[in-house]
Parts: structure tokens; C-alpha cells; sequence
């Protein structure tokens, strides 16, 4: 056994000898609940649960490549642009005038 | 006791033909199970009844895909498993421990640990399984699952495999991680506690 893991071993192995009780019938109260919804297929509100997380991580996503976006956006308002396309731009007017 | 003497097929036959006191004698046949995984797996802000109530109607909503090749307490396990680990994800706020949060038995616990190499006393044991609790707050739901069932329920890796879906190298590495977080909590407590 690892020595550093000493006192993680010891208090695990104390925590599992740690017993509680365990009722041995459900509460009326719980019976009345789980028997109320009947049985048959449902949609459950947890295997909806389950789904948040992805669809956090979708949204961060989202936001993220939004701002990516936005960013890259400005970036390119804010830089001037090349002589080339100054030059062409002249051009085109000059074309344009009578 | 009556329960033991529960014939789960016939009682499952009748079950599926909608027999409400067939139901009820299921629901106290398995009790016993689902309570003790709910509370080896409950979140902190989660109401226990309710965690059950979820998982029985879970059980029963999901009876007429239960084929029998395992015995009926190991499909409800993986059921009443994985509903914990879900809620137990839900469960996204993991507070800090201080020296200062923790109750003076805990306190004596972490002192024991520290003084001595010696096992604790029986006497100590619920502190430490509380403790245990408060230190598993701080992993994550999947962590927090494997430290459960491997140290706490004295599952093998194999029984773990079946009850997750998990792979056994995938629990084995889960076991290693959740042990070195744990590992450095409880060394911050004790660093703490010298102060």
C-alpha cells in the first residue's frame, strides 16, 4: 500500500463500516406517489435531465463561435485596405464617370 | 420475512397486467435496494423520496422491456444507478470545505488521521462516512459514483461494470483520479487543522 494514501485508506475503510439502517417497507407516502403514476411508457422529466448538460456545452459552443465571428468581422471593418484594392477601387470610378 | 418469500415472476406477470397490490408487494420487495443505493448516491439539495419515487416510476414505466436474463435486483440496480448518477449531474454547485465547516466529530476524525497510522474507532465511523460525504461533494458525478461503489459498497470492478456500462479500464482510471482528488482535499483539511 502506498503510505501517502494512508489516511484516504483509513478513512474510506471507516466510512464503509459506517451502517445506517435501512427501512425495510416503503413509506405509504412513497407507495401512494410511485402507484399514483401507474406504469406504462411515459416520458420521464429525467432522461430529460440528462440532456442539459450537452445542451449547455451546445450553447457555449455557439456563443463562442459568435463571438469568434463578430470579432473576425470587426477585425476586417477596421483594417485599411490593401493598395491594390484602393487602386481598383479608383479605377472602377474613374471607369464610372461620364 | 414476507418479502423474501415474493415469487418475482408471478408477481411480475401480475404487475404487467396492471394488479395494483401485485405492484405495491414489488415496490416493498425492492425498497430495501433502491433506498440503500439513493442514499450511498444522493445528491446534496436532493430529496431522497423523491430520488425514489423517480426511480420506481422509472422501473415500473420501463417493466414490459425487462426480458428476465438477469435477475430483476440487478436491472433495477443499473436503473436506480444511473438515475442517481443523472441527478447527481444535475448537481453542478460544488462548494469549498473549510476546517470551519465541519462538525466536531469530523474535526476528531481528521485529527485521528493525523495523529495516528491506526484505524479508527468504531465509535468514529458515521463522522467519517459524513465526512467521506462532504469530500465526495467535490467530485465529479461520474468520481463521486465510482468511489462509492468500489470503497464505500465494496463492489468490485466487475459488479461496477455492470450496473454503469462502463468500461473496466475506463472505471479503473475514474478510481484513480477520484482517489488523487480526494487524496488532496482531505490533505488540505489535515494541513488546516495544523494550523
Amino acid at each position: 500500500m502506498n503510505p501517502m494514501d494512508s489516511p484516504l485508506d483509513r478513512l474510506l475503510a471507516a466510512a464503509a463500516r459506517a451502517k445506517r439502517p435501512l427501512p425495510q417497507t416503503a413509506p405509504l407516502r412513497v407507495q401512494s406517489r410511485v402507484l399514483a403514476h401507474g406504469w406504462g411508457p411515459v416520458e420521464l422529466f429525467d432522461d430529460w435531465m440528462a440532456l442539459i448538460p450537452t445542451v449547455r456545452r451546445a450553447l457555449v459552443w455557439a456563443c463562442a463561435i459568435a463571438v469568434v465571428a463578430v470579432a473576425i468581422g470587426y477585425l476586417e471593418l477596421r483594417t485599411p485596405a490593401s493598395d491594390e484594392a484602393l487602386w481598383l477601387n479608383s479605377a472602377l470610378t474613374l471607369d464610372s464617370l461620364p | 420475512m414476507a418479502e423474501e418469500r415474493l415469487d418475482v415472476p408471478a408477481c411480475l406477470e401480475l404487475v404487467r397486467q396492471g394488479d395494483n397490490e401485485a405492484a405495491r408487494a414489488l415496490l416493498n420487495h425492492l425498497y430495501p435496494l433502491v433506498i440503500s443505493i439513493v442514499r450511498g448516491h444522493l445528491p446534496r439539495r436532493a430529496s431522497e423520496e423523491d430520488l425514489v419515487q423517480m426511480i420506481f416510476v422509472k422501473v415500473f414505466s420501463k417493466l414490459e422491456q425487462f426480458s428476465g436474463t438477469v435477475p430483476l435486483e440487478h436491472w433495477v440496480s443499473r436503473i436506480a444507478v444511473n438515475t442517481c448518477l443523472n441527478a447527481l449531474q444535475a448537481e453542478k454547485i460544488r462548494p469549498e470545505l473549510r476546517w470551519a465547516d465541519l462538525s466536531e466529530e469530523e474535526e476528531h476524525v481528521i485529527q485521528s488521521l493525523a495523529a495516528t497510522t491506526e484505524d479508527l474507532e468504531p465509535g468514529q465511523h458515521l463522522a467519517a462516512r459524513d465526512l467521506v460525504e462532504r469530500l465526495l461533494g467535490h467530485l465529479s458525478a461520474a468520481d463521486r459514483l465510482v468511489i462509492t461503489l468500489l470503497h464505500l459498497e465494496g463492489r468490485s470492478v466487475e459488479e461496477i461494470r455492470r450496473l454503469t456500462g462502463w468500461n473496466i479500464s475506463l472505471i479503473k482510471v475514474r478510481a484513480f483520479r477520484a482517489r488523487h482528488k480526494l487524496r488532496k482535499h482531505l490533505a488540505l483539511l489535515m494541513k488546516e487543522q495544523r494550523q
